[in-house]
């Protein structure tokens, strides 16, 4: 074997089992990437790691996105209290995203996790709509969007001392167009 | 004289004419967008970086000159109670004596106070409604203590300079007047020889009118002046809503010196900042005036000085020719922004 | 003993195919490489810049020198995000810091992502740029996550070949910053210092020697960290990162949340008597306090920072 072919294959290997680190780290398997995974099968590539500095590295990361949600989520954070690592874990299980927008996609998709879940309070479903169109507005240039609420939900998420949101139905309207844009609020009639 | 309609030019085929036409309406919208391009950024590239103690009323007069440094010290004497209500008529100075707020004689008011505050009393001494102030005698007066504010500006080329500005002007004059001349003629010649078709050519002497308008604006600030602008609304983005940074529990720690919140927040952002604050009745009153093209609405300072636990109100408000507080840069928008 | 000396021996080989290795640098671009980088301004102690001091930061404008700003978060920008960094560019010299270019990524670098790192870098004109020894992303999958590489042969031919794709591009010199090492691998050839070392001897790179995950590397992996700093090549540390870390589960973890410890400030008081740098940078991520609550530490690097130099 010449030395570039060793060095190819040592890559090779580095590649794969870096592969297979990643699929460790974020619970995904080749199926769930969409892309053919030649590493999972291959339990040698980790042998030799310890599976606790694995499965820290795994915690440490699931950590991360929960902070990052939680920040891009103050208001369904609120809502869900302590209970917002449980069920972003029970979200995340079956979901990850990659990219430079993860975390707006993390929020995204999780809002519309927890409304198919969750119904109470009465004013979470409103919460998890006005974030929601709030991370769509953040991660699209061309953004349009009209929906009703029937809670006070922007108000009561800047306010701390305000322990539920008032009940006044309101019209947002959602729109931002290439580098212009802002969120506009309507009571009906508009 | 009949050369003067026979001649290749005016015998040139109309659509041959339309294009020559329209090729030299493009020749000058570019000419005239170079010109306001050179006329906007002068000489300095470098953005000018944020003064470490600003001053409200600087930041004003380049978002609004005059009528917004008149404006920003109208904010400063409202919030310090020296402009109150007068018995629901207009508005009224009032000055400290010993312990107590009193109205008082116009020669010794404000004497403690910077110049253009002092107009502003002088002028209020006796009741009236706000927009009042916005005369052409106080603008005059009060241009002459911004001297220092143009300089500066000038200095930092901040502003568009004043003989840039006139070749500008003598650019759109000669451009439109040699454009529509130009077109005028042509016209002329196609009916003195019977030719009626000229729809398109009257359509394309109104279009470059227009164009030639619109290609010849150019901002009163330059780019640079724009970019600092920008910068001060970016740096303290959060005063965009004084009421919002009011409402927090701890509030940041803004490089003001001695300006207050809301003085800071008018010199950078206008009257629209002071929407839902504690100074919102000086919002509202200005927001009737520019509805009511220049009325007065009335609005409520709170205590005024020591003897002054009871709430005073007093009116005042913009107008007249001066009502750019959103001017430069949006201080007044309605909405929750929802920024990053 | 014996593992000792059988670390030595692996040393040493690795050393001699080092020598004839094709992509590696003569001693003549060595020493331009290290020159190139005695040569970069100094700029003093500045703070990893994050967007809740936006407003503050001019208040404290006399003990901040510059800004490391997150490169990623300028990706695409939003337009208060592109005034954000023009009003930041305008006021402070700044310098990108990326988090996922990848370098330790044996699939190669992301041409998207290094596009886009290229623009903020071409947009800033910084006087150096940085990323990280590690892989981000692997088989497709963006861990999100800085993940240490194998301290191997096969690991810095990957990084020199993704380097010399990054530096065709980028045309500013290339800092790159040691991370905590969560994971150890069996395939490791060099010890820390060694690697870190090759790497910049390999390559025209500089380090940005993160002091608080040498620190806790130090204690999880029980070596001496200034016995490291020693054996690094010193005129590549181009510039330092610390911040406070924390000690869960019998570990230290660089959890970037709180103030600094003392046993990193005695670290790094230690580092910069061994060599100069040419800037510090406080990197607090997490529970960030107001601006004014982390000035004493930066004023407190600074006098190090300055004692180190007289």
């Amino acid at each position: 074997m010449t030395p570039s072919r060793d060095q190819d294959s040592c890559r090779d290997r580095l590649a794969l089992q870096q592969r297979a680190l990643a699929e460790s780290l974020t619970g995904l398997t080749g199926n769930k990437t969409g892309v053919a995974s030649n590493a999972n099968g291959d339990a040698s590539l980790l042998s030799g790691i310890d599976p606790a500095e694995i499965a820290r590295s795994a915690e440490t990361l699931i950590r991360k996105r929960i902070a990052q949600t939680r920040s891009a989520l103050p208001g369904t954070a609120r809502i869900l209290g302590s209970d917002f690592p449980g069920a972003f874990r029970e979200f995340a299980e079956e979901h990850f995203f990659h990219g430079t927008d993860a975390i707006w996609r993390d929020a995204i998709e999780f809002t519309r996790w927890l409304r198919s879940r969750r119904a109470e309070p009465a004013w979470l479903s409103d919460t998890l709509r006005w974030e929601y169109e709030r991370c769509m507005w953040e991660t699209h240039r061309y953004y349009l969007s009209c929906f009703r609420m029937k809670f006070a939900v922007p108000a009561w998420i800047s306010r701390i001392d305000q322990p539920s949101p008032e009940r006044r139905v309101q019209w947002i309207l959602v729109w931002r167009c290439d580098r212009k844009g802002r969120i506009d609020i309507f009571s009906p009639p508009f | 004289m009949a050369w003067l309609f026979e001649n290749p030019l005016a015998n040139l085929p109309g659509p041959a004419f339309l294009g020559l036409y329209g090729a030299l309406l493009v020749g000058i919208v570019l000419f005239l967008r170079v010109l306001a391009g050179r006329i906007e950024n002068p000489g300095k590239l470098d953005r000018l970086g944020i003064a470490e103690a600003l001053d409200p009323f600087q930041v004003a007069y380049l978002r609004g000159g005059d009528t917004e440094v008149i404006r920003t010290a109208m904010v400063d004497l409202v919030e310090q109670g020296r402009l109150v209500e007068h018995q629901g008529t207009g508005i009224r100075a009032w000055l400290q004596n010993g312990t107590k707020w009193v109205a008082t004689d116009p020669t010794d008011i404000g004497a403690d106070l910077p110049p253009i505050h002092r107009i502003i009393l002088r002028f209020f001494a006796t009741p009236k409604t706000s927009e009042t102030v916005f005369t052409p005698e106080i603008r005059s007066q009060v241009h002459q203590h911004t001297n220092s504010y143009r300089t500066w500006m000038e200095q930092e080329e901040l502003e568009v300079d004043a003989d840039r500005a006139a070749w500008m002007r003598q650019g759109f004059l000669y451009s439109i007047i040699g454009f529509e001349a130009l077109g005028a003629y042509k016209l002329t010649a196609a009916l003195l020889n019977q030719r009626y078709n000229v729809i398109f050519l009257v359509i394309m002497m109104g279009v470059g009118a227009v164009l030639i308008i619109v290609s010849s604006y150019h901002r009163k600030l330059t780019q640079r002046g724009r970019n600092y602008l920008q910068d001060l609304q970016t740096a303290f983005a959060s005063l965009k809503s004084v009421k919002a940074v009011e409402k927090k529990p701890t509030q940041p720690e803004y490089a003001f010196g001695d300006a207050s919140l809301p003085l800071m927040a008018m010199g950078i952002f206008g009257v629209g900042a002071l929407q839902g604050s504690s100074l919102d009745p000086f919002y509202r009153s200005y927001q009737k005036s520019a509805a009511n093209g220049g009325g007065c609405g009335s609005f409520v300072t709170s205590s005024c000085g020591s003897s002054g636990d009871t709430d005073s109100s007093g009116s005042s408000c913009g107008s007249g020719s001066g009502c750019g507080g959103c001017g430069g840069g949006g201080g007044c928008g309605g909405g929750g922004g929802c920024g990053s | 003993m014996v593992a000792a000396a059988v670390a030595d021996v692996v040393v040493a080989v690795a050393v001699a195919a080092n020598s004839t290795s094709p992509g590696s640098m003569s001693d003549h671009q060595g020493h331009q490489a290290a020159e190139a980088y005695v040569s970069l301004p100094s700029y003093g102690v500045g703070l990893g810049f994050r967007p809740v001091h936006r407003e503050e930061l001019f208040s404290h404008r006399k003990s901040i020198d510059f800004l490391e700003i997150i490169a990623d978060h300028y990706f695409d920008p939003s337009p208060p995000k592109q005034a954000e960094l023009e009003l930041l560019q305008a006021n402070f010299p700044l310098i990108p810091h990326g988090l996922a270019l990848s370098i330790g990524s044996a699939e190669g670098i992301d041409a998207r992502y290094l596009s886009k790192f290229r623009s903020i870098v071409e947009q800033v004109r910084p006087a150096w740029c940085s990323d990280h020894i590690a892989f981000t992303r692997a088989g497709g999958i963006d861990i999100g996550h800085l993940t240490p590489v194998p301290k191997s042969r096969a690991s810095l031919d990957v990084i020199r070949d993704n380097l010399r794709r990054v530096q065709d591009v980028i045309h500013v010199p290339i800092i790159l910053e040691n991370i905590t090492e969560s994971i150890r691998y069996p395939e490791d050839e060099f010890s820390d210092a060694e690697f870190l070392g090759r790497i910049c001897d390999d390559n025209q790179v500089g380090l940005l020697l993160d002091v608080t995950n040498l620190y806790i590397n130090s204690v999880n992996h029980r070596f001496d960290p200034l016995e490291v700093v020693q054996r690094l090549p010193r005129d590549r540390i181009v510039q330092l990162h610390f911040v406070g870390g924390r000690f869960e589960e019998g570990l230290w973890v660089d959890s970037h949340d709180c103030a600094t410890q003392d046993e990193i400030w005695q670290l790094l008081e230690a580092v910069l008597a061994m060599i100069s740098v040419k800037g510090i940078i406080l990197e607090r991520d997490e529970r960030i306090p107001p601006l004014a609550e982390l000035i004493p530490e930066l004023d407190r690097a600074r006098s190090i920072f300055l004692a180190s130099k007289s």
